[in-house]
Order: C-alpha cells, then structure tokens, then sequence
C-alpha cells in the first residue's frame, strides 16, 4: 500500500523539495520533446545537435527518417482499369499479373544489346525501376542492379539461390531468398530491412493496396514497407505461387497440393477450392474480377471471386506459368507440351503456337498487343494477338525467365546459362 | 595434543580398522549399486534367460503398429504408442519371465518394465526422452550387455543424419538406467559420422566389469568408459583426452617426415575434440541429457592444431592455415611455447612467391592508416597527413578536410573505427566520419555455450575478425577463410543477420576499404611473418608473399592496404611504409 505522505494534498503544498522536483521534470520533459519539433535545414550530420542525422535535408532521428521511409508508395500502374489495385513494378506487371505492359517491344527480330553473366540459372524476371534500373536475383545468390547499359550498379549478396522477382514498391527492393529471409533494399543497394520467415522463399512478392507486401513461403506472410510482420497464414505445404490481389480485397495463393486459397486482408480464410493438381505458377486475375491458374494436370482453371470454378481448358502437359490476360481478356499462357495457348474468357482455344520445348516462363504483352514468351527450346517468341509468330530469338538456353519490357522497348530477361540478357 | 582427544582418535581408528577387516572378510566384494544384493541372483537370471540362445539374449525389434509386446503367457497393451522393440529376461528373480520393453509415440520414446501378474501385465517407466524435432521413424534394438545390464539402442533419422540414443540399464527387480548416451546427428562444425558399440570389460583390472562405448568418429576410434565402482559407475576422466594425446603425439612426431598424414590424424583429432567436448562449442556426443563432455583443458587438441596448421602452411593454404590458427583462441585449447615456434617456423618457411619484392617509400614513426586513393595514388594518414605518388615518389601535404576513411559507407556518412573483440562477441565499431559518436554492430556473437568470465573490450586480432570494406548491403568481414557480410541500414544500424558466403557465392559490390578490392575478388590478410593476399575468382586461394629480407624490417605490420586494381601492397612494418609488388 503507498504511504500516504506521498500523496497528501498538504505535502505537495508543503515540500519544496517536491516542487524543485517537478520543476526539473518539466524542463526534462521539454527538452525531450526535441523529437517532436520541426526539422531543421542541414546540408551534413555535422549540424545536426545531439543524435540527430541530416536526412534529406534536414536534421531528423533516425527513427523518424526509418518512419519516414516506410509510407507506403504505389508505383504509377495504380488502378489501371477496373479499379482492380495494381501493384508497383513487379513481376508480371502488377498485382493481378496480367503481364500486360505500358511499353511497347520490338515488332521486328531484335539484336543483343549486352548481356550480364552471373554463375547460374537466372530464373527469375528482370524488374525494371522507374529510372531505368534493371533489378534480378540469380540461383548463384547475388542479386543486381544494373545500369541500362548492362554494367552493375551494386550487387547483393544473399548467400543462398534466389528465384522470386523483385518488387519495386517506391524507394525499397523488396525479394525472398533461400536464406529463409524477405529483404528490403534501398535503390542504392542498402540493407533496408530483413525478416527471417519459415522456410525458403520461391516466389515473388506483391504489393497490396494496403500498401502492406504479401509474400509466401510456408503459408502467406503480410509484412509492411518497415519490415514488421502483421500476420502469417500457415499453409499444409510449401507455396510457389506468387500472391495475386483481387479487386474485392483478397489474397490468391497456390499451393503444391493444389489448392487455390483466397485470403482476406486480415489474413482470414475467405475461400479455398482444390484443383487437383500442384498450382507452381501464381494466379492472374482478369478485369471482370475472375480468376485463372495452371494446374500440374495440365489444366488452366477460371474461377470466380466466390472460389467457384467456371471452367477447365486441359492442355497436353502441365501448367507451371502464370496466365497473362491481354486487354481483351484472352488469356495466354504456355504449358509443358510446348505450345503458348491462347484462351477466351468463356474457355474456348483461340488458338496455339508450338515452340520446340516446355514452355515455363510466363507471357507479357505489349501496349500494342504483342506477346513475348520465353521457351525452354531456346528461343524467346514474339507473337502477334491474332497467334502469328513475329519472330524468334535464338538465346542458346532454355528460357525460363519472364521478359520485362523496358521503356525504350528494351526486352529484359534471364536464362540457363546464367545469363541476363537485354534485345532491342 | 590433549590425551583424552588422541585415546579417542585411537579408539575410532581401530573401530575403522576392524570395521574394515570385518567387510573384507565377508569374502564379497564391493558390489556397486547393489545390485547383486537386488533380491535376485544375476548370475542364475543369466543363465535362464540365456537358455537355448549362444551369448548373451537379444531382444526383438517390431515393425510399425505394434501395441501388443507377448511377457511369458499374457500379453502386455501399450496405452500410448507402439512397441520398438522388447527384451525378456527375469528381472525381479521371480517367475515367470519378464520384459524391458521400449515403445515411441509422436511425443515421446519410452522404456519400461513389463511383468507378469496372473493373466495381466503390470508395467512400470524407467525412463523417457521427447522425440527430437524435424526427426522421423525410430527404430529400437536391445539386448543384455553382461549379466547385470542391458543395452537399449533407438534411433531417430533427423534433418543432417541419425540420432542415436543408448540407455544403460540394470537388471534388477526395479531396473534403473545407469547412463543415456545421445549422439546427435551432424551440425555445422561437426559432419563427421560417429557410430557408437558398446562393450563389458574389466579395464582397470579391479575385478569388475567395467563397460567401455567405442566410439568411432570418422576413422578414429576413442574409448569411453565407466568403471564399476564403489557406489556406482563412474567416468573415466582421463578419456578422451588420453587417447586425443595418443593420436596428436603420433601426429607431431610424423610431421617432419610425412606433413601430409600428420595433417590427416591432426585433423581427426579436431574432429574428435568438437565431436566430443563442451567446450567446442557444437559437441554432438552427450551423457544423461547434458551435452558434451566436460573435457577442460586439451593439450592434445591444441598440439593437434599446431599439426594442421603447420601442414597447411606447409602444402601453401595459407588461408586455411590463418582459419586453423582460430582454434587457439579457445581458452581450452591453448598451445605449448614449443608449438607456437612449430607453427612460427612454418610461416618462416613457408613457400612465399618468388617474384615478391618490396620497397621503401616512407616512414612514420606513429601507427598511419594506408589507402589507394588509386592505383599510383597512396594516402598516409599519420602524424603529417600526405599523399603519394607512386610512379614519380612525389609527396603532397593533406588537409585534414581531404583525408577520408578508407571504409566508409556508400554515402560517406558513416565510418568504420575498428573492430573490437567483447563478452557480446566480435563487434564492428562504426560512427559518423567526422564526429566522435560510435556506435556497435555485432560481427559474430559470442556462444551462448562460453560465458564470459571478466568484461573484456579489446582490439581484434589479426586472427579474429577484421572488416575489409564497406558495401552498400553492409560491412564485407574476415576470419580466416570466412567471409561474412554484416548487413547494415543506411544509418550505419544492424539490418537483419549476417550472411556467410561460401567461396562460389558472389562478393557484394562496390566495396569501399584499403584492404579490398572494389570488386571484392581480393584482399590481403597481414600476418607478423609476410601477407596473404586471397584470391575469390580463384576458389579464395591465397598467396603467400615475404620478401626475402623480411625480418631486416624492423617491428610488426601496422597498417596495410591493396591497390584497387590488386596488384600493389602498401605495408607499414615498425617504422617503415613500404610498397610490396609481385
């Protein structure tokens, strides 16, 4: 029980120790609010008092600068159309994965304008940043930035394979590695952040209107732009599909069991339906709000925002890639037998190209229509939308990584022999 | 002394004495753990159970499901899990027969005792462990070891290997487990297999059996034992350093006349050491649940490394050999003055490439900082700030304003001071460049396993860890043939753990020191007896440079710095700056 002299009306009026006390306290107290005051000018750390930085100008605690750097930052592909959020530049695209591009690629037969040799498979998609930086990871752990003539910016190094692409979401770098770890990078290479997760990383991660990043592993995880984990929704086994948004809030997942889960922002269960097949490649969803994925049976499936399925396309071998939905809605997407199919949105074969091998990478389709995919005999294709093969280019190895297309039309993309490669 | 005190002592001295005679005249020996008092006789118990089967009785082992193990005429149930494996054998004396039984659920392995009561079984635990994590399938085998014990063995298949777990156990009315002995599966430090058999023998020739586990890690077998004693087992303490003295004297004497082998025993014997004891760190062999044995001091360990190193230095892994050389720095492991002048000669000798030549450029009578400014450029950062150009031996003053750390981060805003070896680990010390705020970042923490005893914060040594440069992912830090990346925010803070990179794994990049190149494919690693330099694209081979009159330089090296195309050393040695190129 508190001794009553310290809370007796008399002795607050009576003491003047407690007076002098209170005094000093209320100078400590308005000394610390230095944090809350306004910043001040600064052109280096040398002006800034006590343990302040000079941020941008002006002098800042590091807290408040980490603060800062954390708003969340949506890339200029917001809300494209159909008000369905849109991710920053990542793989595919965007969040729903359309593949679709503002840029335009080569109509006619590109040459090679350099190549950047790492020392594996780069299976990875090239992201490009919004000053022209290309961004990929490759399977030997480093993971680069490089100049748009092809010299390296920076390297990272993981330590362990890298397969996802990045995702740029403002001014951090954002991958999944075998290290067991999200990182977060700043444009000019630095560690912003890293969060151990569960188990390795495959797949590339997203970012949510929320401004929060979806990423999977062992289940979903969502972590925002300071790296702080919100919630992590354990799936039975590993997930290698890349989080796909919906525009009625949800989260689509694969996972190797076959299962397409759908999640709400909150991490709960909102749907999940099972397709029988290994769902490797992520999800796209299309303008109309529906959803389409490959199934290790070989099938494309579209299924709607209540988790129903609509219907089945079954193709000669399995699905790994990601459907591509061009503006009409076709959807386009390569499978193991070889051929690149194109689909309507009620499920009817427009019509199919054979390339020489399986077809892994997943299509991106230019401003103009044009669709660009990686095969695993060699080539990279260009395919016109009515199903006519423009040209092809003889790369010298399977072709597993997705094409990003540059602002000037450059072609960006990786391949088996460790190489990242850039046509135009 | 007081006569009444000493006719006392007198009188409880022979009552000791007669006491004694009394004992020894019973015609029995001292019987440990009492166990041929525990109401039965072992020897008869032997022979029933023998009866019918050559040697001694081995259990049955069962398949997956069994929840059923047959005691004589009834049968006992398992109320949780299912049965591994079963002994029979008389254990309260009485008949009819008995049962050790071992049996595992999801949760937990289990050994009890199974006996006969009318048409039911009674059963009672003797003894349980938790199944390890991320291990599956256990298997079990048991059988009686000697008249009085039995040997129950169950195995786990883990992530990285086996895990095995022996229990020792008495025959008796009520069996107690005498020792549990855990053999992990292998970690990080340690990958070598290890079998375990164990064995009865009188080894201390007292009468008594004693029991022996022959352990076998990789080619090397060491022996631990357990003497019967009065009052119970007890370890032999002088294993394994015994037979650890055993191979490392072997090893140092073959040295001079076969490197090659003495390197193979010296290095088994390492292997042994972190396989074994608890100061290792990652010892995979444990007693009654406490891992690791409690090994001290080993001599025989250290004598060991002093081999390997010299044999590494020997055959021109120079790197290897800076890597081995940590081993010293455990407080258990540390050498004789003998084996420090073995190791000392070795780098003397080592095969130092021929074209090495250096020369004098400057000098400097303090501790100066070297860094290229660029290939022809070296900056002295001493007493007098200056510049060098090396082509033409011109000399320019610096200002202060235009000297810069050599490791500083991508921005220039944050530098390294050093790195510093404290109870928390080995820590990078990083502040801004100019100002006096410092602040920490852990390089390697230290193992929870090795308390620091007294506060320590000192320099690291050469052989610790030093930070060669600053990438914009973080510090790029050495030790030996580690490299590691110490991720760092742009305000200079910790940002996640630290990233070994294995020497296929690539160097991030640029990166900003005097001892690194920009691209990270070399570095250089001063040593009191010359310089290595590493090589990354090469697999991190290393290159061992000393220049013929090197000892005529006074004094140790202090500072040193590489060339950013790679192919310049500047060294500060004693007093003398000197330019070092091959």
């Amino acid at each position: 029980m508190m001794d009553p002299r310290w809370y007796s009306p008399g002795a607050l009026r009576c003491s003047p120790q407690l007076l002098l006390a209170l005094v000093v306290l209320l100078t400590v107290a308005a000394c610390s609010g230095a944090r809350s005051r306004p910043a001040t000018p600064c052109m280096s750390d040398a002006e800034c008092r006590a343990e302040r930085i000079c941020h941008e100008g002006k002098c800042r605690f590091v807290e408040e600068a980490l603060a800062e750097l954390a708003t969340p930052v949506v890339g200029p592909d917001v809300a494209e159309s159909g008000g369905a959020p849109r991710s920053a530049n990542g793989f595919m695209g965007d969040a729903a994965h359309t593949g679709r591009s503002k840029n335009r690629g080569p109509s006619s037969s590109p040459s090679l304008a350099w190549t950047y040799q790492t020392g594996a498979r780069v299976f990875a998609s090239p992201v490009v940043g919004n000053d022209g930086t290309v961004y990929i990871g490759s399977l030997d752990g480093q993971f680069v930035a490089l100049n748009a003539d092809g010299s390296l910016k920076w390297r990272y190094a993981a330590g362990q394979k890298i397969y996802p692409s990045a995702l740029v979401a403002g001014s951090s770098i954002i991958f999944g590695t075998h290290q067991r770890e999200l990182v977060s990078l700043s444009l000019q290479g630095q560690t912003r952040w890293k969060l151990p997760l569960e188990d390795v990383v495959d797949a590339s991660a997203t970012l949510g209107p929320d401004g929060r990043v979806y990423v999977v592993a062992n289940g979903a995880y969502a972590v925002d732009l300071l790296g702080r984990l919100h919630w992590h929704k354990p799936t039975a086994d590993h997930v290698r599909s890349a989080p796909a948004i919906h525009p009625a809030r949800l989260l689509i997942i694969g996972t190797t069991e076959g299962s397409l889960i759908a999640l709400r922002p909150d991490g709960s269960l909102a749907w999940s339906v099972q397709l029988r097949g290994a769902i490797e490649g992520a999800a796209s969803v299309d303008d109309e709000g529906y959803i389409y994925t490959g199934t290790g049976r070989g099938e494309i499936v579209q299924v709607d925002q209540t988790g129903a399925v609509q219907w089945k396309f079954k193709t000669g071998d399995e699905v790994r890639a990601t459907p591509a939905v061009a503006r009409d809605g076709t959807i386009i997407v390569g499978s193991y037998d070889g051929n690149v199919y194109a689909i309507s949105p009620s499920g009817a074969l427009r019509w199919k190209v054979a390339t020489g091998g399986r077809v892994r990478a997943s299509a991106r389709i230019d401003a103009d229509g044009r669709i660009y995919v990686g095969s695993q005999d060699n080539f990279l294709y260009c395919i016109d939308p009515s199903g006519s093969v423009l040209w092809r280019y003889n790369v010298g190895q399977d072709v597993d990584s997705t094409v990003e297309i540059g602002s000037d039309g450059t072609l960006y993309f990786g391949s088996d022999d460790g190489g990242v490669h850039a046509l135009r | 002394m007081n006569p009444c005190r000493s006719q006392r002592l007198a009188a409880v001295l022979l009552l000791f004495v007669a006491g004694g005679l009394a004992w020894g005249c019973t015609g029995r020996k001292q019987v440990p753990f009492g166990l041929r008092d525990a109401g039965q006789d072992s020897g008869e118990t032997a022979t029933d159970v023998e009866e019918g089967a050559p040697g001694l009785p081995v259990g049955e082992s069962y398949g997956p499901d069994q929840v059923e193990v047959r005691v004589a005429e009834s049968t006992l149930v398992l109320k949780l899990g299912y049965a591994l494996a079963a002994l029979r054998l008389n254990l309260d004396g009485k008949e009819p027969v008995d049962a050790l039984v071992v049996s595992a659920d999801t949760q937990q392995v289990r050994l009890q005792a199974a006996y006969p009561r009318g048409l039911d079984v009674s059963s009672r635990a003797i003894d349980s462990f938790l199944v390890p994590e991320h291990c599956v399938g256990p298997t079990a085998s048991i059988g009686q070891l000697s008249s009085s014990l039995v040997a129950a063995r169950v195995e786990h298949q883990c992530e990285t290997g086996k895990r095995t777990n022996l229990w020792l156990v008495t025959i008796e009315a009520q069996p107690r487990v005498r020792e549990r002995i855990t053999v992990l599966p292998p970690n990080e430090k340690s990958s070598a297999d290890i079998a375990i058999e164990l064995a009865v023998e009188d080894r201390d020739a007292d009468g008594y059996e004693d029991v022996v586990a022959n352990l076998r890690i990789g080619k090397t077998d060491v022996p631990l034992a357990w003497l019967d004693r009065p009052g119970g087992f007890a370890r032999d303490v002088s294993e394994p350093e015994a037979r650890l003295k055993e191979l490392a004297d072997g090893a140092w004497e073959s040295f001079s006349a076969n490197s090659k082998s003495a390197s193979t025993r010296a290095l088994a014997v390492l292997d042994a050491f972190v396989a074994l004891c608890r100061e290792s760190g990652a010892a995979r062999v444990g007693l009654s649940g406490t891992q690791g044995l409690q090994c001290q001091q080993s001599p025989a360990t250290a004598r060991a490394a002093a081999v390997a190193i010299s044999a590494s230095i020997r055959r021109g892994s120079f790197v290897r050999a800076l890597e081995l050389q940590r081993w010293w720095q455990n407080p258990a492991l540390q050498p004789s003055p003998e084996e420090r002048n073995l190791v000392q000669a070795a780098w003397r000798k080592a095969k130092a490439n021929a074209l090495a030549s250096w020369r004098a450029i400057d000098s400097e009578g303090g501790r100066a900082s070297l860094y290229f400014r660029d290939a022809d450029t070296l900056v002295i950062d001493g007493r007098a700030p200056r510049q060098v150009q090396l082509s033409s031996g011109i000399k320019t003053q610096l200002s202060e304003a235009e000297l810069v750390p050599a490791i500083r981060d991508p921005s220039n805003r944050f530098a390294v001071r050093g790195v510093r070896a404290t109870c928390a680990g080995f820590e990078a010390e990083l502040g801004p460049i100019r100002g006096r705020q410092s602040h920490r970042a852990p390089i390697e923490r230290r193992s929870s396993k090795s308390p620091c005893r007294t506060p320590i914060d000192r320099p690291a040594t050469v052989f610790e860890w030093a930070v060669l440069g600053w990438a914009p992912q973080g510090l790029v830090a050495a030790s030996g043939d580690l490299l590691r990346v110490v991720p760092l925010n742009q305000f200079a803070k910790p940002a996640g753990r630290p990233i070994d990179l294995g020497t296929t794994s690539p160097l991030p990049a640029p990166i900003r020191g005097a001892r690194i190149t920009t691209d990270g494919t070399r570095y250089v690693i001063p040593h009191p007896e010359g310089v290595v330099v590493r090589d990354w694209r090469n697999g991190g081979a290393g290159l061992w440079l000393r220049p013929a009159d090197w000892e005529k330089v006074p004094g140790d090296v202090r500072s040193i710095a590489i060339s950013p195309d790679g192919r310049k050393i500047a060294l500060q040695k004693g007093s003398e700056i000197r330019l070092l190129s091959w």
